[in-house]
């Protein structure tokens, strides 16, 4: 099911993996280990932001371009994560069955890795602003950061 | 407490920079290593085979009794005789005398030697039970006193008599396999003679024949099969041969074990089967087209492929490795794209090439553990269905056996090395297995599935 999702999510926005030897990793290892991940990471900083940031703690940053500054620094990571899980897998899938890529193939994996990457950054950014507006009625002083709306 | 935003600064920067010292892809830098060490080499880089494991196998299963019988007619006694201080011996010597030490060495099976000499009060049908020493002895200095022999048929019958008094034996046979019947008018009768002999096992099924041939230097009388006088030979080249026989699986565990000595020699198999080899499709060897290696039919790892584009403008290849060391070198040598049938099933698959590990282009290490390839195209597959490709190997014909045989031996000095009406011994050998759907069967015929995505 996870594994459904995730792949179905990334393939919409990036096409079938390339080189296409390397497509049984990705639907199974990759997809949904980084979708997981990013998944975490979304709540991780989210919670970071309305709880701890703007509710344990009594900080100055719980204007919009703070959470900004936390929505990009999700995307970073979102994208770091991304490269590092699928490159050590990528890796492990080469080694582990003894596949030698050609240059161009190697070449054609590390554009598919950035096309990952930035797919990534996107997907926690997305996962990020939904989960906001999820968590902010949990902070006290970010309540109506970035916006008003729901409440 | 108060965080300041440097500390978020600080965090931005070591993750930017994480992620940009990490963006060289796995196998890029294998492959640009590859590309220079090839570019050095000139392309000219050689496929290391593996070596073959299990060189240590334990005794086969079911293997209980090893009978071993050497003819010692008077027509053997010029392959077998004694030699001056110093001389290497025969080939039939060297051979058989190693052959003879690794059966008594063969660990959980009994070893039991016989003569093949003639029919005597003691011996009713020329069957004289030996010991290892004194077989090795007669091999070596040659024979006492000249015994006539027995005739191949009546020799086949014994010896399978005794094989059948024993379940799990297999019987080893060396003699020269000359045989013409009393009356040389009749020797049309050679084959059915053979085959007739062969019933003595009533179903086919449970028995096999492998024949391995010899050539060695021969001294001494020669007694044509012919039936007309015989010729004394000095130095001349005589076909001899092995010939092993006993339930089909006990018989390839001997050929594997025993005889792995005589895998270069011609040699003919009756109703052998062989286990399916391993096989894979190989992912980026000789390779073209969107694809990647799935589960094969009922879940077999790697031996399936799915298309993620598959037409006449994006056509796949993809290579099959197979690992055939275990196999008889004849059968081996049979691996080439006019003995590989493929079967397309509703595809236009089609086989483009068959090539052993070596021969053809430098394996990556996924292809290391094959010794053989062939290469699959491949641009329609309708439907949505998987389809199965079967891939058989012919088993080989023995051709040599025309090379070997003469309809008249009786100037056999003059005709090198060939044996009285070989071809109809072994049409009597292929006739009793004849109508036997195993004994028309492939070396192997394994599936590869290949659906779209």
């Amino acid at each position: 099911m996870l594994q459904k999702f995730f792949s179905s999510l990334y393939q919409t926005f990036l096409g079938n993996p390339d080189p296409a030897s390397l497509i049984p990793v990705y639907r199974q290892s990759i997809f949904p280990g980084v979708g997981l991940s990013t998944l975490f990471l979304a709540i991780a900083m989210a919670l970071v932001f309305y709880v701890v940031l703007n509710r344990v703690l009594t900080t100055s940053w719980f204007k919009t371009r703070h959470w900004a500054l936390v929505l990009l620094l999700t995307a970073i990571l979102g994208a770091t994560i991304a490269w590092q899980q699928a490159a050590a897998a990528v890796g492990d899938q080469l080694a582990q069955s003894g596949e030698e890529l050609t240059t161009g193939q190697a070449a054609t994996l590390k554009r598919y890795l950035w096309g990952f990457s930035a797919t990534n950054a996107l997907v926690a950014v997305l996962l990020y602003v939904l989960l906001s507006l999820a968590v902010k009625s949990l902070s006290v002083s970010a309540r109506t950061t970035p916006l008003r709306w729901p409440n | 407490m108060r965080i300041n935003s440097g500390c978020f600064g600080l965090l931005l920067a070591s993750a930017l920079a994480s992620s940009l010292t990490s963006c060289t892809a796995p196998g890029e830098k294998q492959a640009e290593a590859r590309a220079a060490a090839k570019a050095k080499a000139g392309g000219a880089s050689a496929t290391s085979s593996e070596p073959s494991a299990g060189a240590d196998k334990a005794a086969p299963a079911g293997l209980q009794h090893l009978n071993v019988f050497v003819d010692i007619s008077t027509g053997m006694r010029g392959f077998m005789h004694a030699n001056r201080p110093g001389e290497a011996g025969s080939q039939f010597q060297q051979t058989v005398t190693g052959l003879l030490s690794d059966v008594n060495a063969t660990p959980g099976a009994q070893p039991a030697y016989y003569f093949v000499g003639e029919p005597s009060a003691q011996a009713p049908g020329g069957l004289t039970p030996t010991t290892y020493n004194e077989l090795t002895q007669t091999v070596a200095v040659g024979m006492k006193k000249s015994a006539t022999g027995t005739e191949m048929p009546d020799m086949l019958r014994q010896v399978l008599r005794l094989q059948a008094q024993k379940p799990g034996s297999v019987s080893v046979v060396i003699s020269d396999f000359i045989y013409g019947p009393q009356d040389p008018r009749q020797v049309f009768r050679v084959k059915t003679d053979v085959k007739d002999a062969l019933r003595t096992v009533a179903d086919p099924n449970q028995l096999a024949v492998s024949v391995f041939a010899n050539v060695s230097a021969f001294s001494d009388k020669f007694f044509p099969g012919n039936r007309t006088a015989p010729q004394v030979l000095k130095g001349a080249r005589l076909p001899y041969y092995i010939w092993v026989l006993g339930a089909p699986e006990l018989v390839r565990q001997v050929n594997d074990k025993l005889l792995s000595r005589l895998d270069g020699q011609p040699q003919a198999h009756f109703n052998l089967h062989y286990p399916s080899p391993t096989y894979a499709v190989v992912t980026g060897y000789q390779s073209q087209g969107q694809w990647y290696v799935d589960a094969g039919p009922e879940g077999m790892k790697n031996s399936g492929v799915s298309f993620t584009e598959l037409s006449k403008t994006v056509p796949a290849q993809f290579t099959v490795g197979f690992d055939l060391k275990s196999l008889p070198l004849a059968v081996q040598q049979n691996f080439k794209s006019s003995q590989l049938q493929l079967d397309p099933a509703n595809t236009d698959a089609r086989l483009l090439k068959a090539w052993a590990a070596g021969s053809g282009p430098a394996a990556p290490a996924a292809g290391r553990g094959f010794s053989h390839f062939a290469q699959v195209g491949l641009s329609r597959l309708p439907g949505s269905k998987a389809q199965m490709l079967r891939f058989r190997l012919a088993t080989p014909m023995p051709t040599w056996v025309a090379g070997y045989s003469t309809a008249n031996d009786s100037q056999i000095a003059g005709q090198g090395a060939k044996t009285f009406m070989l071809l109809d011994v072994m049409q009597g050998v292929r006739d009793y297995f004849a109508g036997l759907p195993a004994a028309e069967a492939p070396v192997f015929d394994v599936p590869v599935t290949v659906r779209h995505d």
